[in-house]
């Protein structure tokens, strides 16, 4: 499996997780186990989770940028 | 050696800005927002399981929201600290949001149950941001 089906394959359960989820709030909310304001909340809170996840991955990022400069500071050091 | 330095750099990089670079060289690892957010984790972990006492989890919601709020103000002017600057207004957000609900009236033990997990969840995925940066 190359890394654009891989991601697609990511994708697609992060999709499925989210319906899930969705629907299972709608379920509590129908049922009356939440109000609908609370229902509304926690699907903010969903977009809130994408979001801080979203900032993992900038980190990720940002920590592979630190080690490839350290890496050629160690190098450019040594030469 | 600094001209091949920063054009090697700039190759691996990619298409990263110099933002990105500045910042992935600058930023360090920060012992008080570590502390800040398992805090944070950790009285959401306790808190979801007493959703069933009504003032108890009212406390616990605003101690978690002065926390949230705490760690936001904190990060708020630390230099090269972006990604748990931004983080820590999401989770402030979803904080002040349970705590706003407490002090309006009634919450549902349910849905006081998700909140705190999704505090925690939060907090987990904010340690994971903090705890990878260099030391």
């Amino acid at each position: 499996m190359n890394d654009i089906q891989q991601i697609q394959q990511a994708l697609a359960e992060t999709g499925h997780q989210a319906a899930d989820q969705i629907n299972q709030y709608t379920t509590m909310c129908l049922n009356g186990q939440i109000s609908k304001d609370e229902y509304i909340s926690l699907i903010q809170d969903m977009q809130r989770q994408v979001n801080i996840n979203a900032q993992l991955m900038d980190q990720n990022k940002l920590n592979t940028i630190n080690t490839a400069i350290n890496a050629l500071i160690n190098i450019a050091s040594a030469v | 050696m600094k001209k091949l330095t920063l054009i090697a750099f700039l190759l691996i990089s990619g298409c990263a800005s110099i933002n990105d670079g500045i910042e992935a060289f600058l930023m360090k690892y920060d012992n008080n927002q570590y502390k800040l957010i398992t805090e944070i984790r950790a009285m959401s972990t306790v808190a979801k399981n007493n959703c069933s006492d009504v003032m108890q989890s009212k406390n616990s919601s605003i101690d978690i929201s002065l926390k949230t709020l705490t760690l936001m103000n904190y990060a708020e002017h630390k230099p090269h600290n972006t990604t748990i600057q931004k983080s820590s207004i999401e989770l402030n957000d979803m904080a002040q949001d349970l705590s706003d609900k407490y002090k309006a009236g009634a919450v549902s033990p349910v849905f006081c149950k998700i909140k705190f997990q999704n505090i925690e969840q939060a907090a987990n995925t904010m340690q994971q941001i903090e705890g990878s940066k260099p030391k």
